[in-house]
């Protein structure tokens, strides 16, 4: 009997000394593809491929708007791909501590549902866990007549 | 009285005292019989004993061959042969009739002289029959029925050495069952029989009737779900285990054996195991541990996975669960808690229904009912798979009450893992392992194939490397072959 007793203490203390927090796999909203650029009043704007958008004038800041206004709960892990604005890749250091590494990152100018479509069909193959690594090259996502095209960019060095 | 050569205790009994002690229940045959001019008694247990023999091999004789000058050279003359049976003993107390009188008996009273039990049991008993839960495709099919004697001979068949000893007790006040302890005389170590007869004589209960009593009794009613007595219907791998070296206990009226000591290793075993080859046998065997550590961690690992930890789920297979689980209104924990007791249900409901409904039962409630709730969306498909997942493992265990133990620790490692996540469900995995590490079983413990590290107790050898019996159980002769 007084080891059923230890036994429903350490249940009892499990419960209540939890070191992590609760979120029902129902809840999340999966973010495929985020697309990140300054704006012309030099705020980062996030928008992701479920319509959720967020502004701020830090990188942080525009991650905590869109974790405040989306209608879910943001679940940036699954993100596969990261299309970032040429003015914003100065922040792609932060990037590396937000998202997975294995995220796959472009050059591009948009971000919308069909920009997914194309890059699971024509992979950048570049990810965040390469740049950090050192990589130099950057695939850039140009469209052109309503079409995508992929090319790389040569000596590129993201700013630390 | 005159010396005839045959010891009596029982002269004193007399006819009152035998009908006195049966009241007036209406099984009881009494008949007085008239022999040279001496009035004698039989007795018996009208069902327990066959009419025809008793009048064949009974009273037929007593008035044919019985011709002695007075009731003491008559009750000699019986117990030497004259009443041509078999079985003749003598009875010494009233308690010993009625002992002998349940066992299918039929008891002569030589009043003045004493009484004589000659056996001419009832031939309506169940026959040896293939096993129900232990089938096997190639193994022997027969099986233990609840016929105590039924059961020590098919084991006889089994095991011919004149060295296997059955050793029989009475157990319950009422009930007066009987019990026989199976032992190899050579093999088993003699501290494990006495253990075990000193437990069975320590038990003082009115009737040992079901399953659960013997194994509470036995055991020690250990707080545990986990079986500490291998129970099996199958006659040769009860002989299997005495040749182990291990005890047997058979219990009148229940067509099963328990072998003791039982460890974890020993609960894995399946009689199939033995009759197929080595390899198939030991991939088998690797294949139902998994399925062990599937049907105890998979529900609380799920949910841990699902509510805390959803970063360590591969993303095609988090998108597709997350996609499954839109428009499901109950959270992870609800759901795989909710359709774990739904199938605890179903399995409850198959067990008490008869085998053709209790069949149609499990398919509507399984598949039709499965089905229909995820379509409505109250459920996700996830969270069903998981749940069958389990439950199709459980059933891969060939120790029923294993499994039974291992589906209550699911439940309390599934909501652990709804507390805490991972941590809550290593929390879980780890108390059983000490809960596990505690127990004992005849000085054995629970996990001790495990214990050495030399092949974990899992793979099955080839017959001709196990030269050792296991040590564990101190047997007297360590070898088993050269």
């Amino acid at each position: 009997m007084r080891r059923w007793i230890l036994y429903a203490l350490v249940m009892g203390l499990v419960l209540f000394v939890s070191p992590v927090e609760k979120t029902d796999v129902g809840e999340l909203k999966p973010v495929e593809l985020l697309y990140i650029r300054y704006t012309d009043e030099n705020k980062v704007r996030i928008e992701t491929d479920t319509g959720d958008l967020g502004v701020g004038e830090t990188l942080e800041d525009a991650l905590s708007d869109l974790k405040a206004t989306a209608s879910g709960n943001i679940f940036l892990d699954t993100a596969d791909y990261l299309v970032i604005h040429r003015n914003a890749v100065t922040l792609l250091p932060k990037l590396w501590n937000i998202l997975r590494p294995g995220t796959e990152v472009c050059i591009g100018e948009e971000g919308r549902e069909e920009t997914v479509d194309f890059l699971s069909a024509h992979k950048p193959g570049v990810t965040l866990n390469d740049i950090r690594s050192g990589r130099q090259t950057l695939p850039v996502l140009k469209r052109t007549e309503e079409r995508y095209r992929i090319e790389f960019e040569s000596n590129y060095r993201p700013a630390e | 009285m005159q010396d005839t050569g045959m010891l009596s205790w029982g002269e004193s009994m007399t006819d009152g005292e035998i009908r006195e002690l049966f009241g007036d229940t209406e099984d009881l045959i009494a008949r007085e019989i008239r022999c040279g001019g001496f009035r004698l008694y039989a007795y018996a247990i009208d069902g327990m004993v066959s009419g025809s023999e008793m009048s064949e091999y009974i009273l037929k004789p007593i008035s044919e061959n019985l011709r002695e000058n007075t009731i003491e050279e008559l009750y000699a003359a019986a117990l030497r042969g004259a009443v041509y049976n078999s079985v003749a003993d003598a009875c010494d107390s009233v308690q010993t009739v009625a002992g002998k009188l349940v066992n299918g008996f039929c008891v002569v009273l030589f009043p003045g002289a004493g009484a004589i039990a000659f056996e001419i049991k009832s031939g309506t008993r169940r026959s040896p029959s293939p096993p129900e839960v232990e089938n096997t495709v190639k193994g022997p099919k027969d099986a233990f029925v609840e016929t105590v004697r039924i059961n020590t001979s098919l084991i006889r068949r089994h095991l011919r050495t004149p060295e296997l000893r059955f050793t029989g007790m009475t157990v319950g006040k009422r009930s007066m069952t009987h019990v026989s302890i199976a032992w190899i005389r050579g093999i088993t170590n003699h501290e494990l029989v006495t253990r075990m007869e000193n437990r069975v004589k320590s038990i003082d209960i009115d009737g040992l009737l079901s399953p659960s009593a013997v194994e509470e009794y036995i055991t020690g009613s250990r707080a545990t779900a986990f079986p500490l007595l291998q129970y099996t219907e199958r006659a040769d791998k009860f002989c299997q285990g005495l040749l182990d070296g291990r005890i047997g206990l058979l219990v009148d009226g229940l067509p099963l054996g328990y072998l003791a000591p039982a460890d974890l290793g020993y609960l894995m075993e399946s009689p199939e195991d033995r009759s197929r080859d080595y390899v198939s046998a030991t991939c088998v065997r690797i294949l139902r541990y998994c399925a062990l550590v599937l049907s105890l961690l998979l529900p609380g690992f799920y949910i841990a996975l699902a509510v805390f930890q959803q970063e360590m789920i591969p993303l095609p297979l988090l998108r597709s669960i997350i996609e499954s689980k839109e428009n499901v209104p109950f959270s992870t924990t609800l759901e795989v808690l909710g359709l774990l007791i739904a199938f605890e249900l179903l399995q409850e409901s198959g067990i008490h229904l008869p085998q053709a409904i209790g069949q149609s039962v499990s398919t509507i409630g399984g598949i039709v009912v499965g089905t229909a709730a995820v379509e409505a969306g109250l459920i996700s498909p996830a969270a069903l798979i998981v749940v069958s997942i389990a439950g199709v493992c459980g059933f891969v265990l060939p120790n029923r009450d294993l499994a039974e133990a291992i589906r209550v620790w699911r439940f309390g490692i599934a909501a652990l893992g709804a507390a805490a996540g991972l941590f809550g469900v290593t929390v879980g995995f780890l108390i059983l392992l000490i809960h596990l590490s505690g127990l004992t079983c005849l000085d054995v413990p629970y996990l001790s194939p495990f214990s050495e590290g030399k092949n974990f107790g899992i793979l099955r050898l080839r017959l001709k490397f196990r030269k050792f019996r296991n040590e564990k159980l101190h047997p007297v002769d360590k070898r088993n072959q050269k």
